[in-house]
């Protein structure tokens, strides 16, 4: 009976010690939920727009949130307008570029402010953002979920964990190399995105 | 003697053209903002709780449409008052 007790604790242990090992967290999400919304002011309505070609890897340890690494990459030709002018004109060599600058990255580079209460936990991320081919320096605020064994939950077929990354954050598209100082009665110079992604970690 | 009968046409026609604006505007969804290519439903993932729209093609005409529609309405309208309003040309023979 004692040795079933230690064996048992043991097994607590090592369960418990395998569950802090930093995780991979594949954001390329198949039920394509995973979208970026970004916003800019304009005089008739503001222009909204949505983006879901997202992929990227982000390591992270759910004991410990200031370890938190990688990248999450957005296809720029997944980024849509519903009206099909402005939607020309956003792939277009005065905005976004697309056909030079496929990409628009964020590299996580530091972990700030993290605060964590049971599977939850928020932080300030300083990483690169990079935007038709400029990188800048942001840091952002980010809410994290961990949601521990929930992967089959989402339809598939295979056992694993879910991080469910939330943030909101500005930039100037002026900073970025898009029409810098121009159009500004007519569109906004500053532009709100807001993240809202799940990554998968599958186990085994 | 002859041009009041194209001039009524205009005017019906410019007529016309404002009110069935005006109408398939209202009825496709009096949408005040700009033209849309599709709408967005909204839908919340079960399991993370991430908001997403769905997208769904459908021809939406805002206000950039409907403002130039009911200008040319307005135009082919007073086109047909001037032409109506016009002095009709008296030919005075002499013989």
């Amino acid at each position: 009976m004692k040795t079933q007790h230690i064996a048992l604790v043991a097994l607590t242990i090592a369960t418990a010690s395998m569950q802090a090992q930093p995780m991979n967290f594949d954001f390329k999400d198949p039920k394509g939920v995973n979208n970026i919304v970004f916003k800019l002011d304009a005089p008739l309505e503001s222009i909204n727009g949505t983006a879901n070609g997202i992929s990227g890897t982000i390591t992270a340890d759910p004991k410990a949130p200031e370890k938190i690494s990688g990248k999450i990459i957005v296809d720029a030709k997944s980024l849509t307008v519903p009206n099909p002018v402005m939607q020309e004109h956003l792939h277009g060599a005065d905005w976004l570029d697309t056909s030079k600058h496929p990409e628009i990255t964020f590299e996580i580079k530091n972990v700030l402010n993290t605060k964590q209460d049971a599977n939850q936990g928020t932080a300030d991320i300083n990483g690169v953002f990079t935007l038709k081919g400029v990188s800048k320096d942001v840091t952002v605020p980010v809410s994290v979920t961990y949601l521990p064994g929930r992967l089959k939950d989402r339809g598939g077929d295979k056992e694993g964990d879910l991080l469910v990354v939330r943030t909101t954050f500005k930039i100037n598209r002026g900073e970025f190399g898009i029409k810098e100082g121009e159009s500004l009665d007519k569109v906004s110079d500053v532009i709100e995105i807001q993240l809202s992604l799940a990554g998968a970690a599958p186990k085994g | 003697m002859s041009a009041p009968r194209p001039a009524r046409a205009v005017i019906a026609i410019g007529t016309a053209v404002i009110l069935l604006s005006v109408v398939v505007w209202a009825v496709i969804g009096a949408n005040m903002g700009w033209t849309k290519s599709y709408i967005e439903i909204p839908k919340q993932d079960e399991v993370t709780g991430i908001d997403y729209t769905e997208k769904v093609n459908r021809f939406v005409p805002g206000v950039d449409l409907l403002v130039p529609a009911i200008g040319a309405g307005f135009v082919c309208v007073f086109a047909g008052i001037i032409i109506l309003n016009r002095k009709p040309k008296t030919h005075i023979t002499t013989s």
